[in-house]
């Protein structure tokens, strides 16, 4: 694993360390010190309650994906190095002009409800997520969104999924929870009330079972005795060792961190970088870095500042993101040179890593030449008496470090007299801001296994494609690129456009976010998939 | 003796601070010549010393600096909230006390009733209502103060109203209003101009909160509340980024507090 060249870049020696651990223990996270003990429970704290965003096949939520893995198993699984193994399919078959996926299911699979896992139920679950009432935005993309033509039942264990045009992402993305099944009772009785969630509607097939749901406090599983389905080469097979998990919502990251060190917790996620030196050596640190695209700058070219591609790249290079990077990051996560992260498989474009960097006499010179030349009272640039200003909008919370990096780019910024405006905005807010398109850019990261996540954010008319690019080269690019299955064309393709973009600065990368996972070692066995997400069906608490 | 001496220095030590926290606020570039917003990589995180006495924050911005630019902000909505709803208050006070009793009622019930929430929580409410944002938290703490007001201003307009010198401007023919402006309103503003002292420091608190809790103004600005929220996940390693303005808040408002209460002795003829 983790063998193709390209592919996977260190991220500083604890990465390396860890990595190599993984390797060595077949990609278990954690190896407790005391003796395995059958039974007991876990605790988990993390960052947010997904509060109605609980249905797997809405939800964007990366939370949500953490919290759902637990209860929703899918056809097939993704290996920490993007393998593809079967699940609850035993095979499958890809017709020769790629255009229908055949699926060979388990017959032993029931849900939790005692409903049998057939191929109608799997009809039912595809058919759900594409209904338009469903909302589905994620799940529905990842199923191929205009591509996906429909799922037809063969027989009871077979079941076929039909494109209108080859879709090479398909096979990753059903592993994922999003293209997870619901007992297909659930999905004729409690259909709205999914997005709510909870036991008895929050129901899968997976190793455990959501028992409580207490919104804004705490969710609490109970392991599924009668398990006996888990991925093919998984190191845990049957039902979960542990009885119960528990997960606290700790929304301060500073309580999470503590509520570790005192052991009132045992695992936490989305551990925050700066206070790792407070949990020390006494605990196991699992980071992963994020696929998919790095936490960036989207810049909306539609708007009068970022319609000139001189403004776009002095703004990209008008600033010491390597000193921001690492001031915040303090040597954890690295400085993002793509727009893709190093660890999405089979498209990394390394070459990138020597383009980009810092020159502000080269923005200096850009902006002047741009027009921007005259500088006002407050010495920010001016053309035509209007200051050189973007607008930049958050969706709140933002995470601590996010802000003070916010910081450093905006200052590095106005000394290149480029006013940044950065407007932190209630969830309600951001959302009208942002389907308005009145703003000039905005932030996020989005994680996918798939680098075909790119036709999301750059295609015309993606959902995420906040920079408003619409762009029939590559628009055509992000077709070929998902229409082939040939993993040599596809990087090629995805070389191509990361280059593009290096080229033209529509979406500024800044850091390729990483998913630590942080244990005590009192428990041990806890796995992390390719997102460095927990999996804990063969976690387990020692003596 | 030794007691008020005591006491005397604890006021004058607080008027100083007071004193100083006002220039602050007026003039903050004469305590420091660095402008509050700028970063410096190489100094992030810098413990109290010579170049940076408070230290510097995340992103190596000093917190010296930064807490005294606070001081408008935080000095301008305590200030400026307080006046508004002493304002408001003496106004819709004096109607209420003048008018007649059906209005009189009804209107003091519903003060009754928002002072029956704590006034961190009415301003919260009032938040909900206009939405966060700077100006909106010093509207939102003016109104949470406001029945206080209303409610002094009234029973000082009844007793003024009872008064010897309003009875004989009455008698004498003078007009309502021009009775309620000359001779009510000036002596019900004394005590209230009191009470307002002590309540500029709740309503810094009140703001602080606010801001505290990300529905004021926003990063970079600096503002105590904000500066307190920012250096909160650090307390562990690097507790300064935090408690200097902590310790800003709690002077100024006991400061505020001390000196209100000494003008409220002072008023009611006690000594100390």
């Amino acid at each position: 694993m983790f063998s193709r060249p390209g592919s996977f870049r260190i991220a500083g020696s604890l990465a390396l360390v860890v990595s190599a651990a993984l390797v060595l223990a077949g990609c278990s996270a954690s190896s407790g010190a005391g003796e395995k003990v059958e039974g007991g429970t876990i605790t988990f704290g993390v960052d947010v309650d997904p509060v109605g965003h609980l249905d797997v096949h809405s939800s964007q939520l990366d939370i949500n994906a953490i919290l759902q893995r637990p209860v929703f198993d899918s056809l097939v699984s993704q290996t920490p190095d993007g393998t593809i193994v079967p699940w609850l399919a035993t095979k499958w078959q890809v017709s020769d002009d790629q255009l229908q996926y055949t699926f060979t299911l388990r017959d032993d699979v029931t849900f939790s409800d005692g409903e049998k896992f057939d191929a109608a139920a799997v009809k039912a679950n595809f058919d759900h997520l594409v209904d338009p009432a469903t909302e589905s935005a994620q799940a529905s993309s990842l199923i191929g969104g205009a591509y996906y033509a429909g799922t037809e039942v063969i027989d009871p264990t077979t079941v076929r999924v039909s494109f209108t045009q080859p879709y090479a992402p398909f096979l990753a993305n059903a592993a994922s929870v999003e293209l997870g099944f619901y007992s297909p009772k659930v999905l004729a009785e409690h259909a709205n009330e999914l997005k709510a969630g909870g036991p008895g509607i929050s129901v899968g097939s997976g190793p455990f079972i959501l028992s409580k749901y207490t919104p804004g406090s705490e969710l609490v599983y109970t392991k599924n005795p009668n398990y006996n389905w888990a991925p093919e080469g998984a190191t845990a097979q049957g039902p979960a060792n542990i009885d119960e998990l528990d997960v606290k919502i700790l929304p301060e990251s500073s309580v999470r961190t503590s509520a570790l060190t005192s052991g009132q917790v045992d695992v936490i996620g989305d551990t925050a970088p700066s206070s790792l030196p407070q949990i020390g050596d006494g605990f196991t640190v699992t980071p992963t870095e994020s696929p998919g695209v790095p936490y960036s700058l989207y810049l909306n070219v539609t708007r009068p500042v970022f319609s000139d591609v001189a403004v776009r790249k002095a703004f990209a290079g008008g600033f010491d993101l390597d000193a921001a990077v690492k001031a915040v990051f303090n040597d954890s996560y690295q400085r993002a040179y793509s727009i893709l992260g190093p660890t999405t498989p089979d498209s990394y474009d390394a070459a990138l890593e020597k383009s980009a960097s810092f020159d502000a006499d080269a923005a200096n010179d850009a902006l002047d030449a741009a027009g921007w030349s005259e500088r006002d009272s407050d010495g920010y640039r001016t053309k035509n008496g209007e200051r050189l200003s973007a607008r930049w909008i958050s969706y709140t919370p933002v995470n601590e470090d996010n802000a003070n990096l916010a910081n450093l780019i905006q200052d590095g910024l106005k000394k290149i007299g480029f006013e940044v405006v950065h407007d932190q905005l209630e969830p309600g807010a951001y959302l009208d801001a942002y389907l308005a398109g009145d703003y000039d850019l905005t932030d996020w990261g989005f994680l996918s296994a798939d680098a075909d996540v790119l036709r999301s954010h750059l295609g015309t008319g993606g959902y995420q494609n906040a920079s408003h690019l619409s762009d029939p080269e590559i628009d055509a690019t992000l077709a070929s690129a998902v229409a082939t299955t040939d993993t040599s064309k596809r990087a090629e393709l995805y070389t191509k456009l990361q280059q593009w973009n290096a080229e033209n600065a529509v979406i500024v990368p800044l850091y390729v976010p990483e998913y630590i996972l942080a244990s005590s070692k009192k428990v041990g066995g806890i796995e992390v998939d390719i997102h460095g997400w927990p999996l804990f069906s063969g976690a387990y608490v020692t003596k | 003796m030794r007691a008020r001496l005591r006491g005397r220095l604890g006021l004058i030590s607080a008027a100083l601070f007071l004193v100083v926290v006002i220039v602050m606020a007026i003039a903050p570039w004469i305590f420091t010549p660095i402008d509050p917003l700028t970063t410096d990589t190489s100094q992030i995180l810098q413990s109290p010393g010579w170049g940076h006495p408070f230290g510097t924050d995340q992103t190596g911005r000093d917190v010296f600096t930064r807490v005294v630019y606070g001081a408008s902000y935080s000095l301008g909505v305590g200030a400026g909230a307080t006046a508004a709803a002493l304002i408001v208050g003496v106004v819709v006070g004096t109607l209420v006390g003048l008018a007649p009793r059906v209005v009189d009622g009804v209107a003091m019930r519903g003060v009754e009733i928002l002072l029956a929430f704590p006034e961190f929580l009415i301003a919260l409410f009032a938040i909900a209502v206009l939405g966060p944002g700077p100006i909106n938290v010093a509207v939102a703490v003016g109104v949470a103060a406001l029945p206080a007001y209303i409610r002094v201003a009234r029973a000082e307009t009844l007793v003024v109203r009872r008064s010897g010198y309003v009875e004989a401007a009455k008698g004498m023919g003078m007009h309502p209003l021009r009775v309620a402006v000359s001779h009510v309103v000036p002596n019900t503003l004394r005590p209230l101009g009191v009470i307002a002292t002590i309540g500029i420091g709740t309503t810094i608190v009140a703001a602080a909160g606010l801001s505290f809790l990300g529905l004021g103004p926003q990063d970079p600005t600096p503002e105590w509340g904000l500066l307190l929220s920012g250096g909160r996940n650090l307390l562990g390693q690097a507790w300064w980024v935090a408690f200097f303005p902590g310790a800003m808040i709690t002077l100024t408002v006991v400061s505020a507090t001390v000196v209100g209460r000494r003008l409220r002795r002072a008023r009611e003829g006690r000594r100390s």
